[in-house]
């Protein structure tokens, strides 16, 4: 029973480590056209990549400050919300990141074979 | 809904001033989106219940706000802390050893003399003194380790690409042990602190079984307080510098020459001066021999700089 539970958690730390990175680019591939993070939250779930909200909002920001991404705030049906899209730079290292992602994908897939 | 008022706010409780009031508007829209998803999906108006389940999905608020701030903020990072450790418990054991010392000569020498027992308020004035002196020891060492850090973030962002030519032979006489490094800085802190602050500590001694407080060093000797003082501001430096390198270089080499000559300049002063001790004929003598010392350390340390110049 122990040694389940110690398995489940190592299993949930070594999957989280390789998720962070591919969260940057999905989010990124997602953000040519402006959401806000709802919006966003419910486009990565409807491709099959869930991502609690906690982790996702706050990585918006980040992005943002790194100069990925850029926002603005609108006002729609009386609530304040706040549009991300990526920025010039943002697209260009989506674009960087997707090719190093298929490469690495095609490298995975034959060591895995 | 109340709970996430309450929530957002505790949120940017732990966020920085800049930020707050654009997170918090950004939060409240969005997890206001997610209770209108949720109760869609449950057929019902919002309700509290409802905003719970929400807002326990999202987290706790303190690793919720965690996640806003930006990441790898060490006040002492990972690099400085095994040191860092290590200087915290060499001034736990100094001070420690400091304060049952004067713990015992608190009650030894308020009993002396005092039928009625030791005197208490002079053992509580000694543990309340030792006190702050753990906690001034603490903050210090903390604060030197958090300046360490803060230069070699900076050293670190300018400095050029590593490449294997920066690696140093396996036996460089350059390297510096961390460890020993922190141990120095810690001496020259604790010293100043002692003839600085505490005087009279300096001449603390059991004499026929009574404990005596009475100054090691005459009045005199505080008008060489002031040349004494730059000394060890510049060894600290010195050493704050070393340490934050990670190793001797030519310019600190020079320098720590050029701070050992200044210190024999000290010492020669003080030999030559009026009595400044008590015992004063004895305490000289041992200080001529430091001077001697000081004198050999630095004719080879200005030796080793020619011999590497050449």
């Amino acid at each position: 029973m122990v040694q389940a539970t110690r398995r489940d958690s190592l299993r949930e730390n070594l999957g989280l480590e390789f998720r962070r990175g591919a969260l940057v680019l999905a989010v990124l591939s997602q953000l040519r056209q402006e959401q806000y993070g709802y919006s966003l939250k419910k486009a990565l779930a409807e491709r099959g990549l869930e991502i609690d909200e906690g982790t996702l909002y706050p990585l918006l920001r980040r992005l943002e400050a790194q100069g990925l991404l850029r926002s603005r705030w609108s006002l729609e049906d009386g609530r304040p919300r706040r549009y991300y899209r990526t920025s010039a730079l943002g697209e260009a290292m989506q674009g960087d990141l997707a090719a190093d992602w298929l490469s690495l994908a095609r490298a995975m897939e034959r060591l895995l074979r | 809904m109340e709970v996430i008022d309450r929530y957002v706010h505790e949120i940017g409780e732990h966020l920085p001033w800049n930020l707050r009031a654009d997170v918090e508007a950004e939060l409240r829209s969005l997890l206001q989106d997610s209770l209108e998803e949720r109760a869609r999906a449950a057929e019902r108006p919002p309700d509290p219940l409802l905003a719970e389940a929400v807002i326990r999905d999202f987290g706790a608020p303190e690793e919720v706000a965690k996640r806003y701030l930006p990441q790898d903020q060490y006040l002492i990072g990972p690099r400085l802390f095994p040191a860092y450790q290590l200087a915290v418990k060499i001034a736990v054991i100094v001070v420690a050893a400091a304060s049952g010392g004067l713990f015992i000569a608190a009650i030894v020498g308020s009993a002396v003399g005092n039928r009625e027992g030791p005197d208490l308020l002079a053992v509580a004035h000694t543990i309340w003194r030792v006190a702050m002196g753990v906690f001034f020891n603490l903050a210090l060492v903390t604060l030197v380790f958090a300046i360490i850090e803060r230069v070699q973030a900076r050293r670190e962002a300018t400095a050029p690409e590593w490449s294997p030519a920066m690696l140093p032979p396996v036996k460089d006489p350059d390297r510096t042990s961390q460890a020993g490094m922190v141990l120095q800085m810690y001496m020259i802190l604790a010293f100043a602190v002692l003839f600085n602050f505490y005087p009279e500590w300096v001449g603390m001694a059991f004499v026929n079984g009574r404990v005596h407080l009475t100054s090691f060093l005459k009045p005199a000797f505080a008008t060489y307080m002031p040349l004494v003082n730059t000394f060890w501001a510049l060894d600290f430096a010195l050493h704050l510098t070393v340490l934050s390198q990670g190793r001797w270089r030519r310019e600190t080499r020079a320098a720590e020459l050029a701070l050992g000559l200044y210190g024999a300049v000290i010492l020669y002063l003080v030999i030559t001066g009026p009595p400044l001790f008590m015992f004063d004929f004895r305490v000289k003598a041992i200080l001529k021999g430091v001077l001697a010392l000081v004198l050999m350390g630095s004719a080879s340390r200005l030796y080793f700089l020619l011999r590497r110049r050449a």
